[in-house]
């Protein structure tokens, strides 16, 4: 009975630890992202030291991931091109495809697409590499030439995280746009210039819009996530894989939420 | 004139739940050498590295100052102004390791001199290499190099910048005899030229080269600095390695 007793006190012990601990968290995270967004526009400053950081993340982040990005938006534009033509055709709705590519395609999985992918590839990388620089006392390091990690690590990571995702979503548009009119004309016989012209008909100004507010909001929740996590090892080489998949983790359930919260405003 | 650099006053830190160090008082004059001497060596490690103001956990500030700046002072511009003079060399000759031998020189010393003339800086550091016995290393990660040869870049960093003061944590640690001459050689040079050091050694040649005074610190005691001319010196002397 005592035993049953002892358990449960450790159980509701243990929670109350938990919620401690992520209260701690969000608080830290919170502090973290002020700091972080009132320098946002300061730095990098031209021949600043981390101008190069900078770079080399938008290389890594944004070239690096180009042929990537444009298979997977002329796989999702001819999914979309096919299911529907299929669908729809059936209904005699086939002139529907156009708008169908604007909403699905353009306006919810562009950005979506893109900050999966930016997750994948970078944010895992970001906070392993943050990670790896606090065990090897690289941060420290820094701090003895008396240079702020947030400013030479952090902000020019996630600058360089929001300019990938939105460069990406952009491209992945464009992308699928064209690809999914060279689809259409090979497997359905559409006239290349009359699918582009009638997309392009079909967009409004909120649909071009809509993927740069969210793929600023994506790419500025990824490179914040993604450096919290890495900063957050404390020392043993092991938590560094454990902070990628909270990075990873975080930054999913981060860019679904606001997917959903922005989608929300669009109809008010 | 003052040439006292850096000052510690007051001040208090805990090792672990037994050892206390309280009320530690000492200063550093510009262009000489000083040596922490403790029982305990977590103690002295602590001690260099509050100093350098790089423990922000147990300490409270106001109590380590570089020319009259606090080395805690929550002002990063301060910061920046003692860092640019005052330089930290890790045990293990840390470096980013993401960054090239040659951009990992460059760092500290563009950041606190854009206007730096690169070609002037890489005659230096060829000049430093070649002292040293450090193959062309410019181009490559430091996981490609050797520990040695970390560890002695991790000084010509350190004297790129021209800092008034040194601090290092045990200078020659893990480093062969040969190795150990070439690095006590580079660092009387720069001692020559009037860089003041703060170290936790327990070498005799560093001893013998660089330290003009030696600070003792134990365990519920005050501070206490010995120079070279005191009888205590030399007997601590014999205890160096």
């Amino acid at each position: 009975m005592s035993d049953n007793k002892n358990s449960r006190f450790g159980i509701l012990s243990l929670t109350a630890h938990q919620y401690r601990n992520s209260f701690k968290n969000i608080l830290e995270f919170y502090l973290y992202s002020i700091s972080v967004l009132t320098r946002f526009f300061s730095i990098p400053r031209k021949g600043g030291v981390s101008r190069l950081v900078l770079f080399r993340q938008i290389l890594f982040t944004g070239c690096d991931a180009l042929a990537l990005m444009g298979f997977i938006a002329i796989s999702t534009s001819a999914l979309v091109i096919l299911e529907v033509h299929q669908i729809m055709g059936q209904l005699g709705e086939g002139g529907l495809i156009h708008e169908l590519i604007v909403v699905i395609v353009i306006r919810q999985l562009s950005s979506l697409f893109v900050a999966l992918v930016v997750i994948a590839r970078s944010g895992a990388a970001i906070s392993t590499e943050l990670g790896n620089m606090v065990v090897h006392q690289e941060i420290d390091l820094l701090h003895s030439f008396g240079i702020s990690p947030l400013s030479y690590l952090v902000i020019p990571r996630v600058v360089g995280v929001v300019v990938s995702v939105l460069t990406l979503t952009l491209y992945f548009n464009f992308i699928a746009i064209v690809g999914g009119a060279l689809f259409a004309n090979f497997f359905y016989g559409m006239p290349v210039f009359n699918f582009i012209h009638q997309v392009i008909r079909e967009m409004s100004f909120l649909d071009l819009l809509s993927p740069v507010i969210k793929s600023f909001l994506f790419g500025l929740a990824i490179g914040l996530i993604s450096c919290f996590q890495g900063l957050k090892v404390k020392g043993a080489s092991t938590e560094v894989p454990q902070r990628a998949i909270h990075s990873v983790v975080n930054s999913v359930m981060a860019t679904v939420v606001l997917n959903i919260f922005v989608t929300l405003l669009e109809f008010l | 004139m003052d040439t006292e650099l850096l000052k510690v006053k007051g001040l208090s830190f805990r090792v672990d739940d037994d050892s206390n160090f309280r009320d530690i008082h000492f200063s550093i004059d510009a262009g000489k050498g000083y040596v922490i001497v403790c029982e305990n060596e977590n103690a002295s490690n602590i001690l260099l590295k509050s100093a350098a103001g790089l423990l922000p956990g147990p300490l409270e500030p106001g109590y380590i100052f570089f020319k009259g700046k606090d080395v805690y002072s929550p002002d990063e511009k301060e910061i920046k102004e003692i860092r640019k003079e005052m330089v930290f060399v890790f045990r293990e000759g840390t470096m980013i390791s993401n960054l090239t031998v040659q951009e990992n020189l460059f760092l500290p010393l563009l950041y606190h001199y854009p206007n730096t003339d690169k070609k002037t800086a890489m005659e230096k550091i060829a000049e430093d290499f070649n002292f040293l016995g450090i193959p062309d290393v410019s181009m490559q990660r430091p996981a490609e190099i050797s520990f040695y040869d970390k560890k002695k870049l991790a000084f010509i960093r350190a004297a790129l910048q021209q800092p008034n003061l040194i601090l290092m944590d045990r200078p020659l640690f893990n480093l062969d005899s040969s190795d150990q001459e070439q690095v006590v050689r580079y660092l009387t040079n720069l001692k020559k030229k009037g860089v003041a050091f703060l170290m936790e050694s327990q070498s005799r040649s560093i001893l013998d080269a660089l330290a003009d005074e030696v600070i003792i610190i134990e365990e519920g005691k005050p501070a206490v600095t010995v120079g070279k001319e005191d009888p205590a010196f030399t007997k601590l002397a014999d205890l160096f390695r």
